[in-house]
């Protein structure tokens, strides 16, 4: 029996020690992983503690077909989207409040000039990988956040290892495209912006 | 800035995934284009950041913050199952209630709706003439 098995064994007769171990080999890995799909470490953080928990109320119900690492890495997946999910919610909430008239906006135009270059292209990104399609981001990050094999990402998304190819792929063009797009809407409204 | 027509994978170049050939033809294309020249740029700052976003790390107070997390959801659900039949129990009650007065409501429209209706049309005219003499 390899050691995971031991763990996920020991945990389900209740050794607690067990699962400290889990969350200590484990905790950095899924951290990576919801870090990737909400880009605040807050969140994610508060994500990882979600994913330990469900790992350790649904501990009874994990059967041997898949190992520990796979089936945590499914729980943190599902979790992460649907987060985000409720994020994109938030931000539709925020936007709104951007236009509230008591808002106080004085704060981002004090910011300085290479500064804000600096939150530009941070924004771009996370705005670029927030717009990939939910499979194409999954498999982006836990190709390039988590050095994944094709063949482990594979598992984890119950597909084919070409159809992880595929994926990955796509979801490099797309976010080469849609860095381009969002980091150039950013310039001209910050130009528009400079003139007013 | 120009417009760059031409369609390179900006990942691939940075990644060393283009063949000697293709590598050398789009360095010749790159050195003569700003535009590809900044975007090649934004993908390089991406693959920056998932470098250095790779290096987080978990607080070393996350197993205590989780067992903490557990402990809460334990309380609660024990929480819930103490209250569990008084919810039930009242829920049904309030579901038998509301469907009863629903139901009288209805009862009660349709039975004067269709009195109303069964008379005839000197009866009606009566009733109509008698409120209007009221009036």
């Amino acid at each position: 029996m390899n050691d995971d098995l031991l763990l996920v064994k020991r945990l389900q007769e209740g050794d607690e020690k067990a699962f400290a171990q889990i969350v200590d080999e484990y905790s950095n890995m899924v951290l990576r992983l919801a870090y990737g799909f909400v880009q605040d470490y807050q969140e994610a953080e508060d994500l990882m503690q979600e994913v330990f928990v469900a790992v350790y109320e649904n501990i009874a119900h994990f059967r041997n077909e898949s190992n520990l690492k796979t089936w945590i890495y499914r729980i943190a997946v599902n979790k992460s989207l649907n987060q985000q999910r409720k994020l994109k919610w938030k931000g539709w909430v925020s936007r709104i409040e951007d236009y509230l008239p008591w808002q106080n906006k004085t704060a981002e135009t004090a910011t300085p000039h290479s500064l804000l270059i600096q939150k530009e292209q941070a924004d771009a990104i996370e705005q670029a990988l927030q717009k990939l399609p939910p499979n194409q981001r999954t498999a982006f990050i836990l190709h390039k956040y988590d050095d994944l094999p094709q063949t482990e990402i594979a598992k984890i998304m119950n597909l084919s290892v070409p159809a992880v190819e595929s994926l990955i792929h796509r979801a490099k063009l797309n976010l080469q495209k849609l860095l381009v797009d969002v980091y150039t809407v950013e310039k001209k409204i910050e130009i528009s912006t400079k003139r007013i | 800035m120009e417009r760059c027509e031409k369609k390179y994978s900006y990942f691939a170049y940075l990644e060393g995934a283009l063949t000697p050939s293709e590598r050398e033809a789009f360095e010749r294309h790159l050195s003569g284009c700003s535009r590809c020249q900044e975007n090649i740029f934004l993908v390089q700052e991406l693959l920056f950041k998932v470098e250095k976003d790779k290096t987080l790390t978990a607080s070393p107070y996350t197993l205590s913050r989780i067992m903490g997390r557990i402990e809460q959801n334990r309380i609660s659900e024990a929480r819930f199952r103490k209250w569990q039949p008084a919810i039930i129990s009242l829920v049904s009650i309030a579901a038998i209630v509301a469907g009863m007065l629903i139901g009288n409501y209805f009862y009660k429209n349709t039975a004067q709706y269709s009195s109303y209706l069964n008379l005839n049309e000197t009866q009606q005219e009566i009733i109509e003439l008698s409120l209007l003499d009221n009036n």
